[in-house]
């Protein structure tokens, strides 16, 4: 029994020290990082405002769900720096949604209820919108949603919610401006099984008709949880072989997207792939190298930075963020740390018209019009709770572990 | 569909199988020898994965020496999980077990994650992507080494058991641990093994894995899910049923895949797995209990 222990210490002591070692290696965490309240103002005289931030902190999708936080700690620092709102600091209050719906549904209740926050920004996860918005709207909340909505709940004209991402119809216009580009007029579409991207796909094929360019989607959507896609890039296979497609337009989540290409490569499907906004993320890098080369996709100016044209509105703007994010943070601003600055000024400039009061603040969002932000120029309206349009996509090619900036959507 | 792309499916599905089969045999050199059902023995696919990739990406070592350490990581993992888990609850009942590995995974993959945040990683190849062509048949270089893998654990495992001493000594330990402690076996030391041998195994399958499609914290939970379903499918307890069951899993997935609507690519290697056992519940080579075989 004795030595039986003796190795228990031994190996409890390596585990220890090779777990030491790989934390120290890991980038510097963001000082922010506690849902607690995370600013203490400078203006302590006037009560503070409360903005709450629902957000994917664990599980899978949280590595892109900590950029959503670290930005909007990172604008609240500005704004609260610069005297906050009318001397009232901003509070902001950070909440896990884990990915789940009604996890999701209990950190917004929480937020509004508990906290008594005066608006919500988040999540940036699709599925989870369906169920706060009725949330949002019962509790009579302000709630500036960063993920992309999709015609079933634009349809129900929800008075609190608004999105910072682009609806289908942005990223319509700019597949439509790749593909008039390149001259294509027959192409393929394969997309995975996610209601956002059907609906993108449904668009497309009419908006394209309208054009004169025809596009065949695979009739079967991919699975998004799917690990080897030879199956599904097969049937692509047969669909290129039958129809003769000059370029494949692909809906397949950003993660399965190196899978995507590294497969149509081997099953030798040799065409040139357009993908969509989601993927203009650096964390495409890690998963995939050569076979990402001479990938086309629209994506948020930001990656662009410096490479914008100086008639660009948002160029000064971008450049400004970016500086401060990835000074403060040591990542490159992705497109959804970009998101979440935009909801912070749009919360905090209908803050300054509104006061604190829930209602009023929904009106001052709505009101919104030439907002300049990272992601986009915001003009809300009472019928458009999205704001943003295809000229607020760039284009560009992967080359190199790279996104190289070819255009701005016109 | 035409012969060769069917042919294409089914390298798909033998190498996702080769793959299903490594994680179950994992299951099954623990449960032969100790008759625990060991839920964190996807974790270890997922360790191995992971590990290489910080060792190769931001160690900088070189391929081969990131695997091999990587390996010997997760096999003192696997056995720091015997050591302080498994062991003081071998008087637990089964149910008690199961918990504690369930919870050694969740801990293990929230380590991960916070060693390595949830990006996805991946590795490169072993020798090159470029695909061998047969005909209209393509076959990567990494599937071959997936298959080979599989095949040479398979053969190591049988070796062991059947032609050393020590192999005896597991199947002793195995069949009447009483006894065989009686006539001096160490049945501990003889289940440490056990775990030290199954991460291993994990770890290669990880490694090997993560050559082909990128992985994170959590993927762990996947493989190991069809590991184990691949262990049941071919017979709970049996070495050869493991990678039986493994590549039949594999097979009928990608096929169902390919042919029907992909939606329905889990649900239909379920209802096999249902069925199967329906019509034969001791899997397809017949369960055996610990020791049996």
């Amino acid at each position: 029994m004795r030595k039986q222990s003796r190795i228990t210490v031994i190996l409890a002591v390596l585990l220890g020290i090779s777990l030491l070692l790989s934390a120290c290696q890991s980038a510097p965490a963001p000082s922010a990082s506690s849902s607690k309240p995370e600013e203490k103002a400078k203006t302590e005289s006037k009560e503070p405002y409360k903005i709450g931030v629902l957000t994917t902190l664990t599980g899978p999708p949280a590595f892109v769900g900590n950029d959503i936080r670290d930005a909007a700690v990172l604008e609240v620092e500005r704004i609260n720096a610069a005297g906050g709102i009318d001397g009232h600091p901003i509070e902001l209050l950070v909440e896990d949604d884990g990915g789940d719906p009604s996890k999701a549904v209990t950190g917004l209740t929480k937020l509004i209820r508990q906290d008594k926050v005066l608006a919500v920004t988040g999540p940036f996860i699709g599925p989870l919108e369906a169920s706060l918005r009725p949330v949002a709207e019962r509790e009579q909340t302000p709630f500036v949603v960063i993920c992309p909505t999709i015609p079933e709940l634009r349809a129900k004209k929800d008075k609190y919610a608004f999105n910072i991402a682009q609806p289908e119809s942005a990223r319509v216009g700019a597949w439509l401006d790749i593909l008039k580009g390149n001259k294509y007029t027959k192409v393929a579409g394969i997309t995975s099984n996610d209601p956002v991207l059907l609906a993108s796909f449904k668009l497309l094929q009419t908006e394209a008709r309208a054009q004169g360019i025809e596009v065949i989607v695979l009739p079967d959507a991919v699975d998004p949880n799917a690990v080897d896609l030879t199956p599904e890039v097969t049937k692509l296979k047969e669909l290129v072989a039958r129809e003769k497609p000059q370029a494949v337009v692909s809906g397949v989540w950003p993660p399965s997207t190196p899978t995507l290409l590294k497969t149509m490569k081997q099953l030798g499907v040799e065409i040139p792939t357009i993908t969509y906004d989601a993927a203009a993320d650096p964390f495409l890098f890690a998963m995939g190298g050569d076979e990402l080369n001479g990938l086309l996709l629209p994506g948020g100016k930001v990656l662009a930075g410096e490479a914008l044209p100086d008639s660009e509105p948002q160029k000064a703007v971008i450049i400004d963020f970016k500086k401060r994010y990835e000074g403060k943070t040591g990542r490159p601003a992705s497109a959804l740390a970009g998101d979440s600055r935009d909801a912070i000024n749009i919360i905090a400039n209908a803050l300054k018209v509104a006061g604190p009061d829930k209602a009023k603040i929904r009106d001052a969002v709505e009101k919104t019009t030439n907002f300049v932000g990272v992601n986009g120029v915001y003009n809300y309206k009472p019928d458009d709770h999205e704001g943003v349009s295809k000229e607020s996509f760039a284009i560009y090619e992967v080359k190199d572990k790279k996104f190289v900036f070819l255009r701005v959507v016109k | 569909m035409s012969a060769a792309n069917l042919l294409q499916l089914l390298v798909a599905g033998i190498t996702m199988g080769a793959v299903y089969g490594l994680v179950a045999l994992g299951f099954v050199t623990i449960y032969r020898c100790s008759g625990v059902v060991n839920f964190a023995q996807g974790e270890f696919v997922m360790l191995g994965a992971l590990l290489t990739v910080y060792l190769l990406k931001v160690a900088y070592l070189p391929y081969p020496a990131a695997a091999a350490v990587a390996v010997v990581i997760v096999v003192l993992v696997g056995v720091l999980v015997y050591q302080m888990v498994v062991a003081p609850l071998r008087q637990a009942s089964v149910l008690s077990l199961i918990m504690a590995t369930l919870g050694v995974s969740l801990f293990i993959q929230n380590d991960a994650l916070v060693a390595w945040s949830a990006r996805p990683a991946a590795l490169p190849p072993f020798s090159g992507d470029i695909p061998i062509r047969l005909g209209e048949v393509s076959v990567v270089p990494q599937s071959l080494w997936v298959i080979l893998m599989a095949a040479v654990v398979l053969v190591a495992l049988y070796l062991l058991n059947n032609r050393t001493l020590f192999g005896k000594k597991m199947t002793a330990t195995a069949t009447q641990p009483l006894a065989a402690g009686l006539v001096g076996i160490s049945t501990g030391s003889m289940i440490r093994w056990s775990f030290a041998i199954s991460a291993a195994v994990g770890a290669f399958a990880g490694l090997f894995l993560a050559a082909m499609v990128p992985m994170n914290f959590a993927s762990g939970t996947t493989f190991g899910l069809k590991g184990f379903v691949a262990a049941v499918l071919g017979g709970w307890g049996k070495s050869t049923g493991a990678v039986l069951g493994g590549l039949a899993l594999g097979i009928v997935e990608a096929f169902s895949a390919g042919l029907l609507p992909t939606g329905y690519k889990d649900a239909i290697a379920f209802l096999v797995l249902i069925l199967i056992l329906y019509y034969r519940p001791t899997g397809i080579l017949g369960a055996s209990l610990a020791g049996a075989e």
